[in-house]
């Protein structure tokens, strides 16, 4: 009877032992879409120049819609800019870029502003719920919206950071949110 | 999770449209750091004989927008001296055996300079210069650097339509062959060959070129083969060939272009391939195509011309 109620005990322990003690601030995943892919050949090199990422643990493309998401490594520095890049790389353009933030332990969180691996992310219109653990973000600079049309239609110029901002960090981003 | 990802991923249609032709350069260019191998031929029956003309073409991404290739030539179409009495008689020269060998090489580079990408359509036009250096020895006044005819220098424009399954792509260019020294045999064997200087005639080139992806109707996996369909138009214009006889003795005159057979006399042409491409696994692609004359003729090859291609292409994952 005492061996069963150490081991139930024991095992009780194990399980919470096991769990996460506190949820990390982290990207999810990231959603993109590529314009200008016209084969599966391209496809295939739009994949091989994402997969080079650091920070990068797999690429699922699909080849009807042309769009896709990265899964991500876990403690590597996100680079949002890098995954721009690759693309253009390949040889395409970006249609856009999102990604799936769990919010909770961020290094700094105001109404208009998120500072996360060091780099400051700014919401251009609006108010960030503070409340949510989990946002969808989506990625605004010009560098996510090229190409995004045949006549030149560019994204919002965001090179010039708000005043009063209340993140300070080497890199930063322009963001929307999307609703969950 | 899912909800989310079908939130972000709007319901965009498929965009399987195909450029990759058998003859015909697209404006697009090879992915950064990719590695490309081409082996192509051009192959067509002269009286009892085939001719083929290959090249072993290596490709490299050296940026997003710039593409570099360099090929190695080889083909049983030239021989060591021009033909008997050249440019009199036997021009061209059909039905001579001549022994495989190594030509030279070509090179060429392509530098994407405008994209316009939608989801479903691109326009991309970019420039090309090439050169090509060869020891052989050619007969008619059309210059040809990507198999090796003459050695020269070239350079154009590509401007490549996509709207999903479809794509067209026009190329414009010019070819500035250099001139060739060679020697023709004298029909009196105790003679010593004429030294024979031939400046090809500059050429303008076009293509226009269409392609249409057959299959797959829906894309599901990288392992699906594709089945692309061509149908391109291609040509030159070119200004007659000027020859010096007699190179390098007292006796050396330039021939009246008047005298010249057609094979060296100013022309143009027009040629129809109709092409078909499988491209395996999304990478190994294999193509083949036909020409046919449609308006003129080239002197440089007999119709058909059956071409074949066999790429691939090497990614660096690191």
């Amino acid at each position: 009877m005492m061996t069963r109620f150490f081991a139930a005990i024991l095992a009780v322990a194990m399980l919470s032992l096991s769990e996460p003690q506190s949820v990390a601030a982290q990207f999810k995943v990231f959603y993109f879409g590529v314009n200008g892919l016209t084969c599966s050949q391209c496809s295939r090199s739009v994949e091989i120049q994402l997969k080079k990422l650091p920070f990068v643990a797999a690429v699922q493309l699909d080849l009807e819609q042309t769009t896709g998401q990265l899964l991500l490594k876990d403690g590597v520095k996100v680079r949002p800019d890098a995954i721009a890049r690759a693309i253009v790389d390949a040889g395409f353009s970006i249609r856009f870029l999102a990604a799936e933030l769990q919010t909770a332990g961020l290094e700094q969180k105001t109404e208009q502003c998120f500072v996360y691996q060091h780099t400051a992310y700014y919401l251009q219109d609006g108010k960030l719920p503070l409340e949510d653990d989990q946002w969808q973000v989506v990625f605004t600079g010009p560098q996510f919206t090229e190409g995004k049309s045949l006549f030149w239609k560019k994204g919002k110029d965001s090179s010039v950071l708000p005043k009063n901002a209340g993140c300070r960090a080497r890199d930063h981003y322009f963001i929307a949110l999307k609703k969950l | 999770m899912r909800k989310v990802a079908l939130m972000i991923l709007l319901p965009f249609g498929a965009l399987h449209a195909q450029e990759l032709y058998p003859l015909a350069e697209p404006a697009s260019t090879l992915p950064k750091q990719a590695i490309g191998l081409r082996l192509m031929s051009e192959t067509y029956k002269e009286v009892n004989q085939w001719r083929n003309m290959s090249g072993l073409r290596l490709m490299y991404g050296l940026s997003p927008k710039l593409t570099v290739y360099a090929t190695a030539i080889a083909s049983n179409h030239h021989g060591d001296k021009m033909p008997v009495e050249y440019p009199f008689h036997n021009t061209p020269e059909r039905g001579a055996y001549y022994p495989y060998k190594f030509n030279g090489v070509h090179l060429y580079a392509k530098y994407r300079f405008l994209s316009m990408d939608a989801e479903k359509a691109h326009l991309r036009l970019a420039v090309y210069a090439e050169g090509a250096y060869v020891e052989t020895t050619h007969h008619e006044t059309e210059p040809d650097l990507k198999m090796g005819d003459n050695k020269g220098v070239g350079g154009g424009l590509i401007i490549t339509y996509l709207q999903r399954k479809f794509a067209v792509s026009l190329t414009s260019g010019g070819i500035f062959p250099f001139a060739t020294l060679g020697q023709s045999p004298d029909p009196i064997d105790v003679l010593p060959d004429m030294p024979v200087r031939t400046y090809y005639g500059n050429a303008l080139t076009y293509q226009l070129s269409f392609g249409y992806l057959l299959l797959p109707l829906k894309y599901k996996n990288y392992d699906q083969t594709n089945l692309n369909l061509y149908f391109e138009l291609h040509g030159k214009a070119m200004k007659h060939a000027r020859v010096d006889l007699f190179v390098g003795h007292a006796n050396e005159y330039r021939l009246d272009p008047l005298r010249y057979p057609p094979a060296l006399q100013s022309g143009y042409f027009i040629d129809a391939s109709p092409g078909l491409q499988f491209i395996l696994r999304s990478n190994t692609r294999i193509d083949g195509s036909l020409t046919f004359p449609l308006m003129g003729k080239s002197y440089a090859r007999l119709y058909p011309v059956y071409t074949l291609g066999v790429q691939h292409y090497f990614f660096r994952t690191k």
